[in-house]
C-alpha cells in the first residue's frame, strides 16, 4: 500500500493509542511485530472461520474445531488448557453424551441420567460399551445376605465430574498398574488432537505440529470400513485416537498402536445384525500391549494368569467355530462369530480388516488358529452392564436361566443371576440379542473358547 | 525501558478500550437475563441432570421431565404434582401441554412411539399411534414432541427428521433436514440437532451444535441460519436448546460457556448472561430452555443443578 514496514508499525501502533514516536527501539519494533502478528492471525481466523463451509465430522481423525472444545474468553476459571469443563472428559462430554435418547446414535457413549430410571438400562451400543453403567448399582438378597453391586465395578471410571462420573473408589490405582484412579479419563487413552497417524504405506507415525518440522496431514479419519486411503504424503488419524507410539504424556507409556477397523454405523442394537470390529495385531501392535501401558501386570508373561495376544491354536479355534451354545457344538467356521467374544486377526493389513469390519452379518467367519485372544475378547473397553466390565455375566454359572434372561420378574427363584436387574436390563447387557440365541440354560462365554459346557 | 513502558501503555489501553466498550455495552443492552432461583420441591432445589422442560404459558407452569416422572411447577417455581414412575405409560421421552390443560406425553413401548393423551393428573385419556407416514419416514423415531395449534411437531434430533401430525397422529408435513442443511446421507448420524423449537407462526428453529449454527424452517419451507464458531461473546462453542423470547430474540444456550447468547430478530448478538459454574446463577452444561409468560428462562444442566429459572427485562 506504498508504506513501508517502519511506517506500518508506527501505524498500528498509534492505532492502538500510543502516542506518536518514530524512535522505535528494535525491541519495541519487535514487540510491536508480535501485536501485529497477533492481530493478523486473529483476523485470518475470523475470517476463515466465517467463510468456512459446513464441518459435520469434527474429529476427522485428527485435531478438530478449536471451539468445540476450548474457550479463549470462558474458560474454566483456574481450569488449564482453556477447557471449558471441569476436567477433561466432562469436555468430551459435552458432546459424546446427549440426553432424549433412547436409541443407540453414533457418536454417543454415555446415557444421561434422565434417561435412564431404575429398571431401564442405559441405551448406548458401541462395541466400547456405555458409560452409563457405572451409573447402575443392584442391590439383591441371595440367601438372606444382601449384596449390592456397584455401579463403578461395571466400567472405566472416567473423572468426569460435571457429568456424575467419579474416581474409581475401590481401585485407587489401575489394577496391575500404578496410574491413580483419580487421573482416569478419556484423554487417558485418547489423544484428542490425533497423534498416531497412519500413512498411505499402513506404517503408523506419531507426530504434532512443532516448529520446523513438517507432519503428514490427516485428512480423514482411519477407524472405519470406509475410511480412504490415504496418498503419499498424507495420513489418516489412528484407530479411535487412541495414544500409542511411545506416547508418556499421561505417565504411563504406550509403546504400539491400537490397530482395528470398526463398521461406519457401529452404534446399533445386535438383536438382529452384530457389529463386528476387525481387530488386529502386528508385531508389537497388538491390544494386550496396549492395554499394558496402565495394566502392565495384568497379564503379563511369568504370571499364571489368562494368556493374551496368543494364538488361538487349532483346539482354542476349532471350540469356537464349533461352538454355538450350550449343548451346541455344531457351528462351521464361516458363521462363528459373536462380537461378545471377539478376537484379533493376526494381520495389520487394514485392507483386509476393513473388508472383515461389518455391522449386516455378511462377515462371521470365526478365528484362524493364528489369530489372537486379546483383553478385549472378554472385556469391554469403557463399560458393560456386568462386573469387571466383562461381555457377559461371570458372577454364576448361568447367563440365561429357564430360557429367560435373568431378571427380578424373569427368574425370581434364583436372584443370584439376576442380580437385581430386571430381565430387560439383562437383555440390553447382551446388546439385545433374542435369548433364543443362547441355550435354554446357557453356560458363560469362557466355553466359546473352552466348549466345557 | 521505553519498550517496557510502551508495553504497559498498550496493554492499559486496551484494557481501558475493552472496559469502556464492555460498559457501554451493557448499559445499552436492550435486554438482560438475571437470575431468580431453582426450581426446588419441599425437601430443597432440584437436581436433575439434563433433565426436559416445558412451559404451560396458559397457567404459568412447568413441566420437568426426568428419568420417566413428569413434575409439574407452578408459578413460584414449586413443585406441585409428579407422575409417571410406574412405567405402566412405557418410556415418556416428552411432553406437551395443550391450552386446555391436557397433558400429551411422547411416549415407546416395545419401541413403538405413541402420543398418550393424559388428564391434568397425569391419567390416561386416549392413546394416538403415529400413522399415515410416507416411506420416507418409515424409520421415524421421534425423541422430541412441541404442541402448537393443533399440531405435534415431532423430531427425531439424531436422524435428522422432522414430522407435523394431527392430535390423532396422522401425517401431515414432514421434512429431511439432511439434504436442507446440505449434507449427504453418509452424514446422517454424524450430525444431530440439539435445541428444537416452534415458533407460533409454525416456524422450526433448531441448533446443531457440529455445524455451530441454529437454523429457522419457515412454514413456507424458507431456511435461514446464523451463527459463527468461537469462543467470544455472541459466537458458538457446542450449543443446545434455543427458544424466543416474547419480542422475537433467540436465546440460545451453549453447553460450553455455560450461556445464554440472546440474538435479535435479525440475528445481531444482543448479550449473554450466566457463565460456567457452581454458584448461584451460574450453569454446568446448560442444555434445554423454555420461557413461559413472565419473561421467566428455564434452564436446564449437568453438574445435579437442576433447573435454574432467569427472569429477562427490557430497556
Amino acid at each position: 500500500m506504498g508504506v513501508n514496514r517502519m511506517e506500518s508499525e508506527v501505524i498500528i501502533s498509534n492505532k492502538l493509542g500510543q502516542a506518536s514516536n518514530k524512535n522505535i527501539t528494535a525491541e519495541g519494533r519487535i514487540f510491536m511485530r508480535g501485536v501485529k502478528f497477533g492481530l493478523v492471525l486473529f483476523a485470518t481466523c475470523l475470517f476463515t472461520l466465517a467463510l468456512g463451509g459446513l464441518a459435520y465430522a469434527f474429529h476427522s481423525g485428527g485435531v478438530a474445531e478449536c471451539g468445540g472444545c476450548h474457550s479463549m474468553h470462558a474458560p474454566k476459571a483456574g481450569g488449564s488448557f482453556l477447557l471449558i469443563g471441569s476436567d477433561a472428559s466432562s469436555t468430551c462430554l459435552s458432546c459424546h453424551q446427549q440426553s432424549g435418547l433412547l436409541t443407540p446414535s453414533s457418536y454417543h457413549v454415555g446415557t444421561a441420567e434422565a434417561d435412564m430410571p431404575t429398571g431401564v438400562a442405559p441405551r448406548q451400543r458401541t462395541p466400547g460399551g456405555d458409560f452409563g453403567w457405572l451409573k447402575k448399582s443392584y442391590t439383591f438378597t441371595v440367601r438372606s445376605a444382601t449384596t449390592t453391586e456397584a455401579g463403578e465395578t461395571h466400567g472405566h471410571n472416567i473423572v468426569a465430574t460435571d457429568f456424575g462420573f467419579l474416581a474409581d473408589a475401590t481401585n485407587t490405582t489401575a489394577p496391575g498398574g500404578t496410574l491413580s484412579s483419580s487421573q482416569l479419563g478419556c484423554q487417558s487413552c485418547h489423544e484428542p488432537h490425533g497423534g498416531v497417524r497412519r500413512l498411505s504405506d499402513g506404517t503408523y507415525v506419531r507426530q504434532s505440529a512443532s516448529a520446523g518440522g513438517t507432519t503428514y496431514p490427516i485428512i480423514a479419519s482411519g477407524s472405519y470400513n470406509n475410511s480412504v486411503t490415504p496418498a503419499a504424503g498424507q495420513a489418516v488419524g489412528g484407530y479411535r485416537l487412541l495414544r500409542g507410539l511411545n506416547d508418556s504424556s499421561q505417565g504411563v507409556t504406550f509403546t504400539g498402536v491400537a490397530i482395528a477397523i470398526a463398521p461406519s454405523t457401529y452404534n446399533q442394537t445386535e438383536a438382529t445384525n452384530q457389529v463386528r470390529v476387525a481387530y488386529g495385531a502386528d508385531g508389537i501392535n497388538t491390544w494386550g500391549n496396549w492395554c499394558a501401558a496402565c495394566h502392565p501386570r495384568m497379564h503379563s508373561s511369568g504370571n499364571y494368569v489368562h494368556p493374551i495376544d496368543q494364538s488361538l491354536g487349532s483346539d482354542i479355534a476349532t471350540a469356537y467355530n464349533a461352538y454355538v451354545k450350550t449343548g451346541d457344538l455344531t457351528g462351521s467356521a464361516a458363521t462363528s462369530f459373536t462380537s461378545l467374544v471377539p478376537f484379533a486377526e493376526n494381520t495389520g493389513v487394514i485392507s483386509t480388516l476393513q473388508s472383515h469390519s461389518k455391522n449386516d452379518n455378511t462377515y462371521l467367519n470365526g478365528p484362524a488358529t493364528s489369530d489372537k485372544v486379546m483383553c478385549l475378547s472378554c472385556h469391554r473397553a469403557h463399560a458393560s452392564g456386568f462386573p469387571e466390565m466383562l461381555r457377559w455375566n461371570m458372577e454364576g454359572e448361568f447367563m440365561v436361566y429357564n430360557s429367560q434372561y435373568p431378571g427380578t420378574d424373569t427368574t425370581p427363584t434364583v436372584p443370584q443371576f439376576a442380580r437385581g436387574r430386571l430381565g430387560a436390563e439383562t437383555q440390553a447387557a447382551y446388546y439385545d440379542r433374542p435369548v433364543t440365541q443362547f441355550g435354554s440354560y446357557q453356560r458363560v462365554l469362557c466355553n466359546k473358547c473352552h466348549a466345557k459346557d | 525501558m521505553k519498550s517496557s513502558l510502551m508495553s504497559k501503555a498498550v496493554v492499559i489501553t486496551l484494557m481501558l478500550t475493552i472496559a469502556g466498550v464492555s460498559a457501554s455495552s451493557a448499559a445499552s443492552q436492550p435486554v438482560r437475563g438475571g437470575f431468580l432461583y431453582t426450581l426446588a420441591g419441599f425437601t430443597g432445589p432440584l437436581r436433575d441432570n439434563f433433565s426436559r422442560v416445558v412451559s404451560d404459558r396458559e397457567r404459568n407452569e412447568v413441566y420437568v421431565l426426568y428419568q420417566n416422572v413428569v413434575t409439574v411447577f407452578n408459578d413460584s417455581g414449586m413443585e406441585i404434582y409428579r407422575f409417571g414412575d410406574d412405567l405402566d405409560l412405557g418410556q415418556v421421552v416428552d411432553v406437551a401441554v395443550d391450552r386446555e390443560g391436557d397433558i400429551f406425553l411422547l411416549t415407546y413401548r416395545d419401541s413403538r412411539s405413541a402420543i398418550v393423551r393424559c388428564n391434568y393428573r397425569g391419567e390416561p385419556k386416549s392413546v394416538s399411534t403415529l400413522q399415515n407416514f410416507p416411506a420416507t419416514f418409515s424409520d421415524f423415531s421421534p425423541n422430541r414432541m412441541i404442541y402448537r395449534q393443533g399440531s405435534f411437531y415431532l423430531a427425531s434430533l439424531f436422524t435428522m427428521k422432522l414430522a407435523i401430525v394431527d392430535l390423532e397422529g396422522n401425517f401431515k408435513n414432514g421434512y429431511d433436514l439432511l439434504p436442507l442443511f446440505e449434507l449427504e446421507e453418509k452424514d446422517r448420524g454424524n450430525v444431530e440437532v440439539s435445541g428444537f423449537y416452534v415458533d407460533a407462526d409454525g416456524s422450526i428453529v433448531m441448533t446443531v451444535p457440529a455445524l455451530f449454527r441454529a437454523f429457522i424452517l419457515s412454514p413456507d419451507g424458507t431456511l435461514t441460519w446464523f451463527g459463527k464458531p468461537g469462543g467470544a461473546p455472541g459466537r458458538f462453542n457446542i450449543v443446545a436448546g434455543i427458544a424466543r423470547d416474547r419480542r422475537g430474540n433467540y436465546l440460545v444456550v451453549d453447553r460450553l460457556k455455560g450461556s445464554v447468547l440472546v440474538f435479535d430478530k435479525s440475528f445481531n448478538f444482543v448479550t449473554q448472561f450466566a457463565v460456567r459454574g457452581y454458584r448461584p446463577g451460574e450453569l454446568i452444561f446448560p442444555n434445554d430452555i423454555v420461557m413461559d409468560n413472565s419473561d421467566r428462562v428455564y434452564v436446564t444442566q449437568m453438574g445435579k443443578r437442576g433447573v435454574s429459572v432467569y427472569r429477562l427485562t427490557y430497556n
